[in-house]
């Protein structure tokens, strides 16, 4: 009887041993037999990444991150640990970004070639590529939550515009909605190319949300000529020649608040409307870019400031709202 | 030797001895008798150190017992032989392993050695070939065996009965006293032996001592304690309700009804 | 007259502290006992796999039973819960932590302490009561070392192993219940379980596992040794185990939490 005891605890000890073991090689999906290889990077900051976090090469995921150091010389030294069987590109960079809106974040080894053409990411690059041997350049992406702070930037900029032409349209109030114009145009570019090195880098940014921010540009873009228009107008005091079409810009402006109200009850369709906010905004300044807008009325026409000041609170709440809940405006996608 | 010290010892708020002092000499058989609940059982456990006595001490060959550091205890506990009240036999046992626990401790002699030294033992207390069945299947004169030929396998310089033939027919009782006789004669094994049965502790006592109220009440011969004048001694050995010159209430009523039933007649 | 009764509050309380001081002084010498049996290898050694078998072996099937309703009710759980706001997958990722890190030992330790605890502090009582530990002192056995370190290092060996294995469990049953009642995928739902797994989760339920099986076989065999009184006192000795290892185990599961959980999310 002892014996038969002896014989089936030691059959329990030694199944249950390889069965948990095992069972923790395969959630970790551990690689045993085939050994592993590992690469350096070096980065300035590595932003919110951990040991752990996966690496990816040409959207596939390779290895994970085996630790992160201090190096005294104020570099952060990221080590990586590959499958074995994987290839580096030619001349290969390591991106830091996230990889979800959790706050995960993952590792990608890209070619030089392929890095986002901006010029933080490429002078990060460049300064450690300087710094040593030994490790691949690395460069972080900006990353979500500074997009959405640009937003918040912009809306209150705009508000600020409002309060002023809602007062009185005078010559001080051109030179702010000058200057205000001016940082819209600064921080939707900003936010455009956020967006665009985000996008690159990932596979996981929706294209809807490239494309709106694409319009957001356009708009800017917009924005900046009519700043310079109604800087010249002003100082030569031709705003009556910069007026015209009163009533199509009215219009233009009351169903844009429409939409916008539509967009902030139901976000389900947000993008699409989103899109078309910014679109017919888009037109209104074009409409004044091109010399038929209706900035006279705004300084006339009350009713008029009252429209422009509900597009632009629409908007600030539409932004509060992105900014609240990132993940229904920047799609399912990102999971 | 055994010797117990004005050894004193509580429960609580409860006395049981209050000092007690008795010895035992080599190969002698002092037997202890007292009322139930009088604490004979805890004074012979003070002995193996299984109770620590509030004051006083026990010595058995030279060794202090209470202060005796652990393995010395263990290895006096090897010379010492006890029979428990209930038996206290390991029912999770065959009664082979059960009388084999202390000779395997020993670690002294081989499993045939022991087999044979435990076969042995169960035909001295007349049980023979029981060693396959487990304590439940016995009767509960048959554990008290067990029970005995356990600490009498070890074959022991000293052995502490307690109660080793309350609940056992006359004949079995016989039996257990002749094996104490032997072992004393034969093995010159000193022995302290709790018993109720008079007829018994005068067949094999060298001495008898009575504990009463927590010391020893009166030790002797078995002669002495025959013809002893205590009247607390003589109610306990001649078994009588009441002490020697009193009549109980009762019994004197039925006394009195008798003789005047008797006038009447 | 009232000051007698003051008097007579006060001394209560006195023997009432006193109580509780010996109780722990007890308590800790038990411990300490224990520490020394356990060098007694050669003793407790041979008595080991018998009790791996009756305290371990013999409490895998209720071990694993739990876990597969637990795992069970977790996947379905998760999916009642994340309707909609979070991809289905992270059922996966639930399953994995809960089953791991706390219903795998906890559920397993509570079920155990009654298992374990009840029938080792009866077994013991009851030997206790029947003189059947005195009879071993006098026959040169140390009972702490032949009776209790058996129990208490089969416990602590035992338990994890269990847990483990109804980790292993847990996690299938809810694999099985994500595919046939939730409709998820095998991939999704292990893309869900492995997306923050760590071997942490493992190692820390199976050290907790360890610990309650300490806790639940020192309790057991301390109300054991400290039956008194037949049938009754065994009776007592076995519920008292069976409180107290129960509060034990949710004690010792908030001080790992606290202590090292917790110290490593920051
Ligand atoms: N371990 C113990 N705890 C508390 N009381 C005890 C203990 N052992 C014995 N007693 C008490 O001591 C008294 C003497 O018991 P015992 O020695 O067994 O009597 P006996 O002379 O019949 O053998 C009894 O009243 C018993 O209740
Ligand atoms: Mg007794």
């Amino acid at each position: 009887m002892k014996r038969s005891n002896d014989f089936i605890v030691g059959l329990v000890v030694l199944g249950s041993v390889v069965g948990i073991v095992a069972f923790a090689l395969w959630l970790s999906q551990a690689n045993l037999g085939s050994a592993r290889r590992e690469v350096v990077a070096r980065f300035t900051d590595v932003g919110n990444a951990k040991v752990g976090n996966s690496v990816v090469i040409r959207g596939v995921e390779s290895g994970h991150i085996e630790s992160i150091e201090l190096e005294s010389t104020g570099w952060v030294l990221v080590r990586m640990a590959l499958d074995h069987d994987v290839k580096l590109p030619g001349s290969p960079v390591v991106l830091l970004s996230e990889s979800s809106m959790f706050g995960e974040w993952q590792a990608t080894i890209m070619d030089r070639a392929a890095a986002p053409d901006d010029a933080d990411v490429q002078q990060q690059l460049a300064q450690s590529g300087a710094a040593g041997h030994g490790a691949l350049p690395g460069a972080r992406l900006p990353d979500i939550a500074q997009l959405t702070a640009v937003a918040g930037r912009i809306a209150g900029d705009m508000s600020r515009v409002a309060d002023r032409v809602q007062v009185a349209f005078d010559d001080r109030a051109a030179v702010e909605l000058r200057q205000s114009i001016r940082n819209f145009a600064d921080l939707s570019s900003e936010l455009e190319r956020t967006v665009r090195v985000q996008s690159q880098g990932l596979s996981q940014l929706s294209s809807d949300v490239h494309r709106t921010v694409t319009s957001v540009n356009a708009t800017a873009m917009s924005l900046e000529r009519t700043a310079t228009r109604v800087d010249s107008s002003t100082s030569k005091g031709e705003i009556a020649q910069i007026m015209g079409n009163v009533n199509e810009a009215s219009a233009d402006i009351k169903a844009t608040s429409h939409d916008l109200r539509d967009a902030s009850h139901s976000f389900l369709a947000t993008q699409q409307q989103l899109t078309s906010v910014l679109t017919h905004a888009d037109s209104v300044l074009g409409k004044i870019d091109r010399g038929q807008g209706s900035l006279g009325l705004m300084v006339n026409d009350p009713s008029l400031y009252q429209n422009s000041d509900a597009l632009l609170s629409q908007m600030r709440e539409l932004v509060a709202e992105i900014r609240a809940h990132p993940g229904k405006y920047l799609s399912v996608k990102i999971f | 030797m055994i010797k117990w010290a004005d050894v004193y010892k509580s429960f609580g708020d409860k006395k049981v001895l209050q000092g007690f002092t008795l010895d035992v000499q080599e190969g002698e058989t002092v037997v202890i008798i007292g009322y139930s609940g009088s604490g004979k059982s805890v004074a012979i456990k003070h002995v193996v150190g299984l109770l620590e006595p509030d004051r006083g001490t026990v010595i058995v060959d030279e060794m202090d017992v209470p202060t005796l550091p652990r393995r010395e205890l263990y290895e006096l506990r090897v010379s010492i032989g006890y029979v428990f009240q209930f038996a206290a036999l390991f029912d999770s046992m065959t009664i082979g392993d059960n009388v084999a626990m202390g000779l395997r401790q020993r670690k002294e002699m081989s499993e045939h050695q022991i087999a044979q030294r435990v076969s042995e033992a169960l035909e001295l207390v007349d049980l023979p070939n029981v060693e396959d069945q487990y304590p439940a299947e016995l009767s509960g004169g048959m554990r008290k065996r067990v029970g005995i030929a356990r600490a009498v396998a070890l074959r022991p310089k000293y052995i502490l009965y307690d109660e080793p033939t309350t609940g056992l027919d006359p004949v079995t009782s016989a039996v257990i006293d002749e094996l104490m006789i032997r072992m004393r004669e034969k093995l010159g094994v000193t022995s302290v032996v709790i018993t109720h049965d008079m007829r018994s502790a005068y067949r094999i006592g060298s001495r008898i001592a009575m504990l009463y109220d927590g010391r020893v009440r009166q030790v002797g011969t078995v002669e002495e304690i025959r013809r002893t004048t205590d009247p607390i001694v003589r109610q306990f050995i001649e078994g009588r309700a009441t002490l020697d010159d009193q009549q109980p209430a009762s019994a004197t009523a039925l006394a009195g009804g008798a003789s005047v039933g008797g006038g009447r007649a | 007259m009232a000051i007698a009764q003051i008097r007579s509050v006060i001394e209560a309380t006195g023997r009432w502290v006193r109580f509780r001081l010996e109780e722990v002084g007890r308590a800790g010498r038990f411990l300490g006992q224990l520490a020394r049996a356990l060098t007694d290898v050669r003793t407790w050694g041979p008595m080991a796999t018998l009790q791996m078998r009756t305290l371990g072996v013999d409490s895998l099937p209720i071990g694993l039973l739990i876990a597969v309703f637990t795992g069970i009710v977790l996947a379905l759980l998760a999916s009642y819960s994340f309707t909609g706001a979070v991809p289905l997958y992270f059922v996966g990722t639930l399953v994995e932590k809960t089953t791991t890190l706390e219903l795998a030992p906890v559920l397993t330790g509570l079920a155990l302490a009654g298992r374990v605890g009840a029938s080792i502090a009866a077994e013991l009582g009851t030997m206790r009561v029947t003189e059947q530990i005195d009879a071993l002192e006098t026959l040169a056995y140390d009972p702490e070392a032949y009776l209790i370190v058996p129990r208490v290092v089969a416990g602590t060996v035992m338990f994890p192993l269990i847990v483990g294995v109804a980790m292993v469990v847990g996690l299938g049953a809810g694999w099985v219940a994500s595919l046939g009642l939730l409709g998820l995928s095998s991939e999704e739902f292990l893309k869900g379980a492995r997306l923050f797994y760590e071997n942490f989760d493992i190692t820390y339920g199976l050290v907790k596992a360890a610990s309650f099986g300490f806790a639940v076989t020192v309790i057991g065999s301390y109300q054991g040794l400290q039956a008194e009184g037949g049938a009754e006192g065994v009776g007592h000795a076995a519920t008292q185990a069976v409180v107290y290892s129960a509060v034990m185990i949710l004690v010792l599961d908030a001080f790992w939490a606290m202590t090292w959980l917790h110290g490593r999310s920051g």
